[in-house]
C-alpha cells in the first residue's frame, strides 16, 4: 500500500532528527547527512548523487528515505568506510527497517543514526586519544 | 406487594397514552441514528480542524538535516540532463582522481526496502 510522502514524518520532528544526526557526529567524528524525501528516480542512484554533492563527500555518510518508495540508503564515503563498514550499514538499516515496517519513520531514523554513530566510534588510545 | 403488570396502567394513575407505531419507530431508530449522525460530524469536523493544525504545506517537502537543499521537480527536461551530464562528469572526474591516487574504492553503504 502507497505511503503519502508527509506520513510519519511531520516538520516537528526535524529536531529529532537533528539530534540524533549531531550525537552520531559527537560520537564518531564523521559527518552526518540525512534528507527524508522522495527520491528522483532509483533511490540508490539519487543517494549517491546526493552524497557526491555534499561539502566532503569522503568523509560523510548520508543517510536517505523515502517514506513514499518505501527506501532506505546509506551512502558512506571513501575515508568513512574505514571506520564504518558495509557490515555496520546493513546492521544499522536492518534496525531501521524493523521501525519503518511498525510505522516509525523517525524513531528508526533516529536509532539508525545514532547506531552508525555508535559503530563508527574510534577508541581513544593513549597514542592518539585526546589525553594523549 | 407485588402486582403483575397488565396492558393497563396501576390503579389511581392516568391511563397511559397509546403512541403510534411512528413515534415507536422515531423512538427507537430515530432518535439514536440523530446520535450516532451527531457523533460523526463532530467527529469530522474534529479531524478536519485538528488535522491541520500546525502542519503547513509543507509537510511533504523534504527534510534535509546537514545537507544542501534540493529542489525537487522543478527543472525542465533540459536542466535535469545538464545536471545529470555535470554529475556524471564529475563522478568520471572523482572516479579519475580516486584511480590516481590509490586506485581504490567507490562509496559504501547499504540500502533496504519496506
Amino acid at each position: 500500500m502507497p505511503v503519502p510522502a508527509g506520513d510519519g514524518v511531520r516538520p516537528g520532528d526535524s529536531r529529532d532528527l537533528e539530534r540524533a544526526v549531531r550525537v552520531a557526529e559527537q560520537l564518531s567524528g564523521l559527518t552526518f547527512s540525512l534528507f527524508v524525501g522522495e527520491a528522483e528516480g532509483e533511490p540508490r542512484t539519487y543517494a549517491e548523487r546526493l552524497h557526491a554533492d555534499l561539502d566532503e563527500p569522503g568523509e560523510s555518510v548520508l543517510v536517505m528515505c523515502d517514506p513514499q518508495q518505501r527506501a532506505l540508503e546509506i551512502v558512506t564515503g571513501e575515508r568513512v568506510r574505514r571506520v564504518l563498514d558495509d557490515f555496520d550499514c546493513r546492521l544499522a538499516a536492518a534496525t531501521m527497517r524493523t521501525s519503518f515496517v511498525a510505522g516509525d519513520v523517525v524513531g528508526g531514523l533516529t536509532t539508525g543514526v545514532q547506531q552508525l554513530g555508535q559503530a563508527a566510534r574510534r577508541p581513544e588510545t593513549l597514542h592518539t586519544g585526546r589525553f594523549a | 406487594m407485588l402486582v403483575p403488570l397488565d396492558t393497563q396502567t396501576l390503579p389511581g394513575w392516568p391511563p397511559a397514552p397509546n403512541p403510534s407505531a411512528l413515534h415507536v419507530l422515531a423512538l427507537l431508530v430515530g432518535a439514536p441514528l440523530v446520535v450516532i449522525a451527531l457523533i460523526a460530524v463532530l467527529s469530522r469536523v474534529h479531524h478536519a480542524v485538528k488535522g491541520n493544525a500546525g502542519v503547513p504545506g509543507v509537510a511533504n517537502a523534504p527534510i534535509w538535516v546537514n545537507g544542501r537543499r534540493v529542489e525537487p521537480s522543478t527543472q525542465d527536461g533540459a536542466s535535469r540532463q545538464a545536471i545529470d551530464n555535470g554529475y556524471d562528469a564529475a563522478g568520471a572526474r572523482s572516479t579519475q582522481t580516486e584511480d590516481d591516487a590509490s586506485g581504490s574504492e567507490d562509496t559504501g553503504g547499504a540500502g533496504a526496502r519496506w
